[in-house]
């Protein structure tokens, strides 16, 4: 049995979960070891650094909405603000997603 | 567009509630994988997220229960949970099992709940996906 | 199917480094293939004469003698690190491969966990 989502990628090397702002020394060791076939998920206190983050990676960043807009980097509308880097913004149904498409997983 | 085949997960909880947002990140990720139709095998407390097991936990009544909220999805999903034993002691996280051991007052541990040891993180890792929720910073 | 644990905690201040010394002694009990690598301030782990009688816990680098017994396969230390914290080789443990944590080096494990 399977399902099928759009928006996301085919496939995911690995899967980095950040928590932690840019300057937490483990949100640095993750962008050193980030590969073009990785994704990264951008989630709690991580989705702050959305736009350094982006700009860092060689690969596709998302990030949790409940947790954005918890932070006030959406606006009322859904729609993004500056605040996000344009970063995509995705549910924890598509974070169950991203973790069956990812081969291996890390949380930072 | 992807084909998302069905996973069986271990989710592993090292932070703790109310001084860290892991329980609540984890549950609303379980919630997800299970409304997916995914499989969670076991969830594993380890480290300062054993405090997730705790009975006797009473937020203020405008607060989330996280240590109820997880009693209550673990139970209607027949999920398996288990706090790190050596975690779990040092923190004084007792079940009525060690409770006798080390002749303590009383025990603490929240059904369904249960305290075991490492040993089922290992194997959890040998047949199932595993994903951390971490503390923040 | 190697585990790298990764502690980037410095030791004595916070537990979360002996939990992840935890976690390899537990994978390599039960014959898994596992090793571990010390970052950032974790490195200082691996600094030799330490004396923490002081402060009533164990010497954690006593602990990680155990490692190569207990068959933890590799330790592992960020050469960047080691060289912020004064770290020369002769001050280091015995036993320790120094190495940069980059994608290359993480992408040779399976997995990759820390304690917290």
């Amino acid at each position: 049995m399977s399902q099928s989502v759009a928006d996301l990628p085919a496939h995911i090397h690995t899967l980095h979960i950040l928590n932690k702002t840019a300057e937490h020394p483990r949100a640095a060791q993750c962008i050193a070891t980030l590969a073009t076939a990785d994704t990264v998920l951008l989630i709690e206190n991580a989705v702050l650094s959305a736009p350094e983050v982006a700009v860092a990676a060689p690969c596709p960043v998302f990030m949790l909405a409940a947790d954005a807009r918890a932070r006030g980097l959406i606006a009322k509308s859904g729609a993004g603000t500056d605040a996000t880097g344009a970063t995509p913004q995705i549910g924890y149904e598509q974070m169950v997603q991203l973790s069956a498409l990812a081969t291996r997983i890390i949380s930072w | 567009m992807a084909d998302i085949s069905l996973q069986t997960y271990t989710l592993v909880i090292t932070g703790a509630p109310y001084s860290s947002q892991a329980p609540q990140t984890a549950l609303d990720f379980a919630r997800a994988a299970v409304t997916a139709g995914h499989q969670i095998d076991r969830v594993f407390l380890y480290g300062d997220g054993v405090h997730i097991a705790s009975a006797l936990i009473c937020p203020p009544s405008d607060e989330p229960h996280w240590p109820r909220l997880w009693s209550e999805f673990l139970a209607e999903h027949q999920i398996p949970a288990v706090a790190c034993v050596a975690s779990a002691l040092r923190r004084g996280l007792i079940d009525s099992g060690e409770q006798k051991r080390y002749e303590l007052s009383a025990h603490n541990v929240r059904a369904p709940f249960e305290i075991a040891g490492l040993g089922e993180w290992v194997e959890a890792g040998t047949c199932s996906k595993v994903i951390y929720f971490h503390s923040g910073a | 199917m190697t585990v790298l644990i990764v502690i980037d905690q410095a030791p004595y201040g916070s537990w979360s480094g002996r939990e992840g010394l935890d976690m390899a002694f537990s994978l390599a009990a039960f014959d898994q293939s596992c090793a571990l690598l010390f970052s950032g301030a974790g490195v200082n782990w691996l600094r030799a004469g330490q004396q923490p009688d002081g402060l009533g816990q164990k010497s954690v680098a006593q602990n990680l003698g155990a490692a190569a017994i207990f068959g933890v396969e590799a330790l592992y230390a960020d050469v960047q690190a080691c060289q912020r914290y004064g770290l020369a080789n002769d001050a280091i443990i015995a036993g320790v491969t120094l190495i940069a944590p980059d994608q290359t080096f993480m992408t040779g494990f399976e997995k990759v966990t820390f304690a917290g």
